[in-house]
């Protein structure tokens, strides 16, 4: 291999890889999430290049009673190296528009690979000694059980489901590393020994993994009689009144009158709720996207929990409506800070 | 029936009141037209037959009064009867097929705004909302069977609905297949006794905002859940029984946001969750029977102030469960059938503090799926140990003087 200098495009290329490397450190690089029945909206581990995030507190708590270690930042040297290592790995790319050597491109990448290996051996350490080094005096001792998380992928884990996947900064460092390949695919012309990697689509799928993770957030129908108020306990027994939230998770919630829903949202400011729905006054049972909603609100309007505000997907239908129970028209946002 | 009927001749003979009978062999073969020749303090006198007359208006102080239950059938498109004057009385009418799920709620019989109505003897089958009573005081709802087919996944109103109003009698009368048996909303100073509310869609009694009420010997069984008492001061709760509510949230009674109450001589049996309470405060709960449910109590966190003194509790899968820890109520003389402590000096009090929440009660209440574990080997010695040096659970949710025996009920 001879040593010879790499065009423009790759410059370009390596520009935004150094970037990215010093970007991800923004980024929590990992992420472990935990689902159970008892945590609906789900508990999260998130590391960091230098910290653990998410709901440390929580976890802790429930590792506790299995004889789990808690964690703790300053338990782990990693989190003081880790930072350099990506600052190092920045700016060595850094140097390497300059210097612009195929053979510096070359190192780059395998010592990127190595760090990888050496991390995701250093992780399954950790994971492995936490999972399986318990106190026997523990609250709960299942025997045989172990409670490692998985390196990469799903586990279930007594009630809870864990999964283990790379997070925006890790995203980011693997796309690095492809970029970085791509590169040294493209200086080496390879492409005839190696039947070419099509980078564009592969790349495209491991955006849409960050970007569309397959959350639908599409209405649940409320059952009616079947279903309980999520807030106020009572059975939703008219499909006039009803409501429903779907968090970011894709947690649906539902409700008997949209008052109920209104409650909920304050009661439980640190979900984040992403779509509204509301049943349409004029049908039976039929839900509707809140924000797009009018909406009536008045003493004459007996909703189930006398919340008083009904809805109607268009502006003729509420007028139709409105001198029967002599009530105000209002709007979702109006609603929503009532 | 036919004393009632010679007992109101008589009356109204002595009130110089006529009598304007309605039959089919009679001159006057209409009930609207003999409601309109009635007088203030007449007797219209309807005999045995089928009427449609669509929405039929009582609009002045008169007894309506049905021989041999004359149907009167609303063909699913009218309000059958519709009250609007004081001091009115309907006797004995059989109502069927009122409108249906239309904005205006149509009822079997409703009565608008007015005081001083009875409402008596009479059947209500098929109607959306059965009586329904806006704005009255000093109503009497009695001896009426009221009966609907609702089904699980359509609208369907209420059998007894009662809106704003006060000093109401609710007597005696039995309410199936409704959404709630009976309902109340801001009801004040009303009593509801000896009613029958089954197999009711969602409830068999609904208390919302009705402060100062009381419901006695009422009996609540297989409805979707019993009874629901929400946002309610001052409720007085005696002798009713509340069974077999069965259900993924079902119980015999919800208490939410309920103060200054006083619950006794109840018997739950077979529910789900025999009481839930939540947002409770100043309850006093005394001499009922908890039995064969699957939790017997379920306080929330939010409860505080409540005494629960001298209650049966048998065979219950969990007497008392919780989600909190902080323990602001008091659990004295009752019996336990899961006590295990002696009585040495045999004064009828064990000698040994009981904790009547078990741990495995609090463990399923935050993580249901570890019902799993439910009567293991583990499970049972944690309760044991747990009960004995109390270290998850509330070592204050304590009876310090459990009874030995249960107590005759």
């Amino acid at each position: 291999m001879k040593t010879l200098k790499i065009s423009l495009f790759s410059k370009v290329i390596l520009l935004i890889v150094s970037a990215l490397f010093f970007f991800s450190l923004l980024f929590p690089m990992w992420r472990i999430e935990l689902t159970a029945p008892q945590y609906p909206e789900g508990l999260v581990l998130q590391l960091h290049a230098n910290k653990i995030a998410g709901d440390v507190d929580i976890i802790n708590g429930l590792n506790h009673y299995i004889g789990m270690k808690t964690l703790h930042t300053e338990d782990f040297v990693e989190f003081s190296i880790l930072p350099y290592v990506f600052i190092f790995f920045g700016l060595f790319t850094l140097a390497m528009i300059f210097i612009a050597k195929r053979k510096g491109v070359i190192i780059l990448f395998v010592s990127f690979v190595l760090f990888g290996i050496l991390a995701a051996c250093d992780f399954y350490r950790w994971n492995y000694e936490y999972g399986h080094n318990l106190n026997p005096n523990a609250a709960i001792v299942v025997p045989g059980m172990a409670y490692q998380p998985p390196l990469i992928g799903y586990k279930q884990l007594l009630n809870f489901g864990a999964f283990s996947i790379p997070d925006v900064g890790g995203w980011m460092l693997i796309l690095a590393g492809v970029l970085l390949f791509g590169i040294l695919v493209k200086e080496n012309q390879w492409i005839r020994s190696i039947r070419k990697p099509n980078i564009g689509p592969v790349l495209l799928f491991l955006l849409s993994f960050t970007l569309f993770s397959c959350t639908n957030y599409n209405a649940v129908p409320l059952e009616l009689n079947k279903d309980n108020c999520d807030f106020c306990k009572m059975s939703i027994a008219d499909g006039k009144f009803g409501a429903e939230v779907i968090t970011q998770k894709g947690r649906v919630y539902k409700f008997d009158d949209i008052q109920c829903m209104v409650n909920y949202c304050k009661a439980n400011q640190d979900t984040k709720m992403k779509v509204f729905y509301v049943n349409d006054f004029t049908k039976e049972n039929v839900l509707i996207p809140a924000e797009t909603a009018f909406f009536l609100s008045g003493e004459m309007i007996h909703s189930p929990m006398r919340g008083g505000i009904i809805a109607f997907s268009s502006k003729n239908e509420l007028a139709a409506i409105q001198p029967k129970f002599n009530a105000k028209s209002i709007l979702w946002d109006v609603v929503y800070n009532k | 029936m036919k004393n009632i009927f010679y007992f109101i001749l008589l009356i109204s003979t002595l009130l110089k009141a006529n009598v304007v009978e309605v039959g089919v062999n009679k001159p006057i073969k209409s009930i609207k037209k003999a409601i309109a020749i009635a007088k203030v303090g007449d007797t219209v006198l309807v005999h045995k037959g089928l009427y449609r007359e669509g929405n039929i208006v009582i609009d002045k102080k008169i007894v309506f009064l049905g021989i041999g239950y004359p149907i009167l059938d609303g063909q699913k498109k009218y309000e059958v009867l519709s009250v609007k004057s004081d001091g009115v009385i309907v006797d004995g009418f059989k109502i069927i097929k009122s409108g249906y799920a239309t904005l205006e709620d149509p009822c079997g019989i409703k009565v608008y705004n007015k005081n001083h109505v009875t409402i008596q003897n009479n059947i209500l089958d098929n109607n959306f909302f059965g009586i329904y009573i806006q704005n009255g005081r000093n109503c009497i709802v009695k001896n009426n069977k009221i009966r609907a087919y609702g089904k699980e996944e359509q609208r369907i109103g209420n059998g007894i609905h009662c809106w704003k109003s006060d000093s109401l009698q609710i007597t005696a009368n039995t309410v199936s297949g409704h959404r709630d048996g009976i309902y109340f909303e801001f009801v004040t100073n009303s009593v509801i006794w000896r009613n029958i509310s089954v197999k009711n869609i969602r409830y068999g009694l609904h208390f919302m905002f009705s402060n100062d009420d009381a419901y006695i010997s009422n009996v609540f069984k297989n409805n979707g859940a019993g009874v629901a008492v929400m946002f309610t001061r001052r409720v007085k709760m005696f002798n009713n029984y509340f069974e077999e509510n069965w259900g993924d949230a079902a119980y015999g009674l919800l208490l939410k946001e309920i103060s200054d109450s006083y619950i006794s001589g109840n018997k739950f049996i077979k529910n789900t969750s025999g009481i839930h309470m939540e947002g409770t405060s100043r309850i006093l709960i005394e001499r009922n029977i908890f039995e064969a449910n699957g939790w017997g109590m379920k306080i929330q966190a939010s409860c505080m102030d409540n005494v629960i003194k001298n209650n049966n509790f048998v065979g219950n899968t969990f007497d008392i469960s919780t989600n909190g820890s902080l323990v602001l109520n008091t659990f004295n003389s009752n019996y336990w059938d899961k006590y295990e402590g002696y009585d040495l000096d045999k004064n009828g009090v064990g000698d040994v503090h009981y904790h009547p929440l078990s741990l495995f009660a609090v463990l399923t209440e935050n993580n249901p799926s570890a019902m799993l574990l439910f009567r293991s080997f583990m499970i049972t010695l944690l309760d044991k140990s747990e009960k004995i040096l109390p270290s998850i659970t509330p070592d204050n949710f304590v009876d310090e003087t459990p009874l030995m025996h249960s107590l005759s009920l």
